[in-house]
């Protein structure tokens, strides 16, 4: 469902972090980053490395601990279940849940911007742009969340389209 | 902090070893096997810590983590975030299927893991530790995630001498006995037998990326 390598490509572009390089395997689609001749494996991983290579250790929960293990369960559910998706329903329940999550947030750590919010918006991104009108208010935390992070500036790079949202609400009545 | 798990559940290893190595008091709350506890998911994850005020930790690897920083013990470590990240994305979905299978029918095909053991057995070539020179987040999880396959075919891991000598390892330490008798109430391996076939599968990796483009 998502562009692995042009993912993380981006975050180090959000993050100013130069000389990145990254493979992704074809078969297991684990992305390799390869920086000033150290290798990390996998997309958290590789993630988490990035912000602490760009001094934004806030960004991945800083020195709180219940803080980064929202980071690391939320870049994990991007794996497991975001990029795993093997069909519609899958796709479906993913939406669904996130969108249920972020009833009650502004962000996925509540109220700044995280590694999360990036990396799973970069995840949710094409499937969010496939829906409807109707279909994106009735996903409307998740829809109002994606707005959000996706106007940060830096957060979408420059192959990286927005996805439309129409302010007012069309379908009157719709409940999430 | 309340630890909601069902009986026998062997992920909730993870976080009870955690708690016994940092002296951390974990109440254990049974929940029903297909349980769905996080208000937001719409799977019976388990285990899940309830952090108070609406908070859920539903990643066995990070609750083991948290649990671990809580008494100043977690390694902020990168090859920490990569073993944990292999064990919960490449190790779980191969290793769900075979347990599911051997737990049930009794009967499953040990060469699907031997991509995996033989990575890990290479890693821990002359190594007491997955990751320095003490126990991580690392060492907990992948010996979790592997203690039900080795409890039940005793005949996998001598394929692979140092992934059971870092295992006999672990296992004789007395935060890793401790977690064993919690979780199984000490009658054993088939105490995981209904856990396992209940836990949703950790799905795998789709064939093309591209297909939903």
């Amino acid at each position: 469902m998502a562009d692995i390598k042009q993912d993380l490509k981006a975050l180090a572009r959000f993050l100013d972090v130069k000389g990145v390089k990254v493979n992704v395997n074809s078969e297991t689609k684990v992305p390799v980053l390869t920086l000033n001749g150290m290798t990390v494996t996998g997309l958290s991983s590789v993630a988490n490395y990035l912000a602490k290579t760009a001094g934004r250790r806030d960004l991945i929960g800083g020195n709180d601990a219940a803080e980064r293990a929202a980071v690391s369960q939320w870049l994990e559910y991007r794996v497991t279940e975001i990029d795993r998706c093997h069909s519609e329903k899958d796709v479906s329940t993913v939406l669904k849940e996130l969108n249920s999550y972020l009833e009650t947030r502004t962000f996925f750590l509540g109220e700044r911007v995280t590694l999360p919010d990036l990396l799973i918006m970069y995840g949710v991104r094409s499937a969010v742009s496939l829906l409807t009108f109707q279909e994106k208010e009735k996903f409307m935390h998740l829809s109002r969340w994606c707005d959000n992070v996706q106007s940060i500036e830096g957060v979408l790079q420059k192959q990286q389209t927005p996805v439309f949202f129409v302010k007012n609400p069309l379908y009157a009545g719709v409940q999430s | 902090m309340k630890l909601l798990t069902d009986k026998g559940n062997q992920h909730s290893l993870k976080a009870v070893i955690a708690a016994s190595v940092t002296g951390i008091k974990l109440d254990l709350k049974e929940v029903g096997y297909t349980d769905q506890v996080v208000p937001y998911l719409r799977k019976n994850r388990l285990p899940v810590l309830d952090c108070g005020n609406g908070d859920y930790i539903f990643s066995a690897n990070s609750i083991c983590r948290y649990l671990l920083a809580q008494g100043g013990l977690d390694v902020d470590d990168t090859q920490v975030d990569e073993w944990l990240e292999w064990e919960a994305t490449q190790l779980q979905p191969v290793l769900g299927v075979f347990l599911a299978s051997l737990y049930g029918s009794g009967k499953a095909n040990v060469d699907s893991l031997k991509s995996l053991l033989t990575h890990l057995n290479s890693l821990l070539q002359g190594k007491q530790f997955l990751v320095g020179k003490g126990i991580s987040a690392a060492d907990i999880s992948v010996w979790a995630a592997l203690y039900p396959a080795q409890a039940s075919r005793s005949d996998l891991l001598p394929q692979y001498p140092n992934v059971e000598s870092w295992f006999m390892g672990l296992s004789g330490q007395s935060a890793f006995e401790a977690g064993v008798s919690a979780v199984t109430n000490g009658k054993g391996a088939g105490s995981f037998k209904a856990s396992i076939l209940a836990q949703p599968l950790v799905p795998m990796p789709v064939a093309d990326a591209r297909t939903a483009k």
